[in-house]
């Protein structure tokens, strides 16, 4: 007995089928400009890849800022919910969850079931998010796979003084211009996102252990100004970019017997 | 090209000078279907307006909201609050005229646009004429420089009332002071009479609505919730404007017995009703999606709303000035924030809520200043809060899609 969870976000969707407790399949693949789209490649890929054909499937949940343009699915369920169940599944001792993704990031505090307990999410800006990664990868003509390991390298970090991703742009152009190397810019970056992140988890409070989600935790480089901004160590689970999609399969399992539970038994 | 604006503002300036077209305006409103208080509430507003725009038979003095309208009603003078009229000027889509003219005549973007916008349509000419200008020191400090300035700015005398922090009788008495100055000044500037009587009576019905208006807030402890939360949205503006006038008398008795009729047919405003909960602070005054989405389609039950929240202990019709000053200092913004997390506490705990959302309006430091005490004290009693950053005057200013996922998401959290 087959579903599958879809979490579509700004910049990736990811869809992941699940039978029972075991991972069939998963994918990922760009948003672009249609969120439904997108659902759909996601989840055709996911099946393909899983081997199980689409009338094979019991029931879908969507989730992520594109939940409510995948019509196909029989319910939808903030990425708030999903990423905590997500974690829980994975790391059942996790308390924290911190996901950045490509225009959002979040905090969620996770209690048993993986039910939230609180969140904050970032505001109406792009400031701690993968698109401030994007931006300034654009600048220093870096691939974004490799800034984590530019970061890394870098013997102090370059000071960021802005949060907003257009300042910052071209405050990384001056810097740039007076000889600072990549290298400390990249860590620079890196530890602007940190900070601005850990000050929105200290709104809800950190209890260890954390696990950071989502796109940008693949850059080694934020984990490791996040881990020293937070004060704690990571766990950053194989495929960090399916978490979403993973608590939204478990949320579309559990609710097969038409309950609409959307956490395990809280203890 | 003209802005098309412009002939909406023109009309409007004209409609609101003129007692016909004041009257036009009441006619058009009583043929639409409104609920029973409403009505009342729309001929108040009227009045009011028309005593500010079309009559010279009384003063006019534009004051903030919180200096006691017993005090305007008591002396013969007509207040005019600008904040209420940004909250109005809202409602009927005139925000983004008075947010961009605040612009043009230099009011920084990061004050409240319930001032900015004030300042936006008085300088679109909007407003009445003034014949002096009063405010209060507490709960927002924008609003004695705000209403300072448009004094100044037209040559009219100004008078601040300092507020203690506290409501003992030490400050009760260093306010009541100044309450005879403030008579004394009005007296001067303003050339009226002063009438004990007079002032007597509109604290004689100040009392009267006061009895009313806890009725009402019995009667909403009901389950499923009588009354809609966002159907209370204009309550500040009632508190504030409406007692020791006999229409406060007619308002809250006609309130009233529409929220016991509710009750005993049985027809809650709103049907679908999941969760239960306690909002903080203004919610948008103008069309928005944001209440629909919580009531309606994820059943959030807004069952009892701060800013409805009637603080002050009946008034002493013996001592008129002193009973007032106890009721400015007793504002639960006033003082320290405990003060207003407390009050939070009581009624989540009498309205059975299962949490709490503060509507954070931009540029409102006074009351998103007190968010860390308030979570963390919130947290320490099981509620949880929920922060929606918002804008309850510019439309452009409240996100609709990160705002539904917060208020999926907590509802997720509490169901
Ligand atoms: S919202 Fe805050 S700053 Fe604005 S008028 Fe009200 S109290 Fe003052």
């Amino acid at each position: 007995m087959y579903v599958a969870g879809i979490d579509i976000g700004s910049t990736s969707g990811e869809a992941l089928i699940l039978e029972g407790e075991r991972i069939a399949g998963w994918s990922i693949v760009d948003t672009g400009y249609s969120s439904r789209r997108a659902a759909e490649q996601a989840l055709e890929l996911a099946l393909q890849r899983s081997g199980v054909a689409r009338d094979q499937l019991r029931r879908i949940v969507a989730t992520g800022y594109g939940r409510v343009s995948v019509d196909f699915a029989d319910q939808q369920v903030t990425e708030i919910s999903c990423y905590a169940r997500g974690a829980h599944f994975l790391y059942p001792q996790v308390q924290t969850v911190i996901d950045i993704g490509g225009q959002d990031s979040k905090v969620v505090a996770v209690g048993s079931g993986g039910k939230p307990l609180d969140f904050a999410m970032n505001d109406k800006c792009a400031a701690g998010t993968g698109r401030f990664l994007e931006v300034i990868a654009r600048v220093l003509q870096l691939e974004l796979a490799e800034m984590g390991d530019w970061a890394l390298r870098a013997k102090r970090a370059a000071e960021i003084s802005s949060t907003c991703t257009v300042f910052a742009e071209s405050e990384v152009v001056t810097l740039v211009a007076d000889g600072v190397t990549r290298e400390e810019i990249v860590a620079g970056i890196c530890r602007s996102i940190a900070r601005r992140v850990a000050a929105m988890a200290a709104r809800v409070g950190v209890e260890p252990p954390v696990m950071f989600a989502g796109g940008v935790a693949r850059n080694r480089g934020v984990v490791h100004a996040l881990e020293e901004a937070l004060g704690h160590p990571l766990i950053v689970p194989e495929e960090p970019q399916i978490v979403g999609a993973l608590g939204a399969a478990l949320i579309a399992r559990d609710g097969m017997d038409g309950s609409d539970k959307l956490f395990g038994p809280q203890g | 090209m003209d802005d098309p604006r412009d002939i909406r503002i023109r009309l409007l300036r004209g409609l609101l000078r003129s007692p016909l077209g004041l009257r036009l305006v009441r006619a058009l409103l009583a043929g639409r279907p409104q609920k029973p208080h409403h009505h009342v509430s729309a001929d108040f507003f009227l009045e009011m307006a028309r005593g500010a725009y079309a009559s010279r038979a009384c003063p006019v003095v534009w004051s903030n909201i919180f200096v006691p309208s017993e005090l305007f009603w008591g002396l013969g003078i007509v207040p005019f609050f600008p904040e209420t009229w940004a909250g109005l000027a809202a409602s009927m889509g005139l925000s983004a005229l008075g947010v961009s003219q605040a612009a043009a005549v230099g009011y920084p973007i990061d004050l409240c646009t319930v001032h900015r916008s004030a300042a936006g349509l008085w300088a679109s000419q909007l407003f009445p004429r003034i014949d002096a200008g009063v405010a209060t020191s507490h709960a927002c400090d924008l609003a004695g420089q705000m209403l300072g300035n448009f004094a100044y700015a037209q040559g009219k005398p100004f008078f601040l009332l300092d507020v203690p922090q506290d409501d003992d009788d030490a400050s009760v008495d260093y306010l009541t002071v100044q309450l005879e100055r403030l008579i004394a000044h009005w007296r001067e500037v303003l050339g009226i009479d002063f009438d004990p009587d007079r002032l007597r009576e509109a604290i004689r019905l100040s009392n009267q609505a006061r009895a009313l208006a806890l009725e009402v807030a019995t009667l909403r402890e009901a389950e499923p919730a009588p009354l809609r939360g966002s159907g209370m949205r204009d309550q500040l503006a009632m508190l504030t404007a409406m007692f020791g006038h006999p229409s406060g008398v007619r308002y809250y008795q006609s309130l009233r017995d529409y929220t016991a009729q509710r009750i005993a047919n049985g027809q809650p405003e709103q049907t679908h009703q999941r969760v239960r909960l306690y909002w903080m602070h203004l919610m948008p005054y103008f069309e928005s999606d944001l209440l629909f989405i919580l009531e309606d389609e994820l059943g959030g039950v807004i069952a009892w709303e701060e800013i409805s929240t009637l603080w002050w202990e009946e008034l002493d019709e013996r001592e008129p000035l002193r009973s007032l000053a106890r009721k400015i200092a007793s504002l639960f913004f006033n003082g320290p924030i405990q003060r207003r997390t407390e009050m939070a506490l009581r009624l989540i705990q009498r309205y059975h809520c299962q949490g709490a959302i503060h509507f954070s309006h931009w540029g409102c430091r006074q009351s998103a200043g007190a968010l860390y005490v308030l979570r963390a004290r919130l947290r320490r009693e099981g509620v949880p809060l929920l922060i929606l950053d918002g804008d309850c005057i510019d439309p452009s200013n409240l996100p609709l899609g990160p705002l539904r996922t917060r208020l999926e998401a907590f509802m997720e959290m509490l169901v």
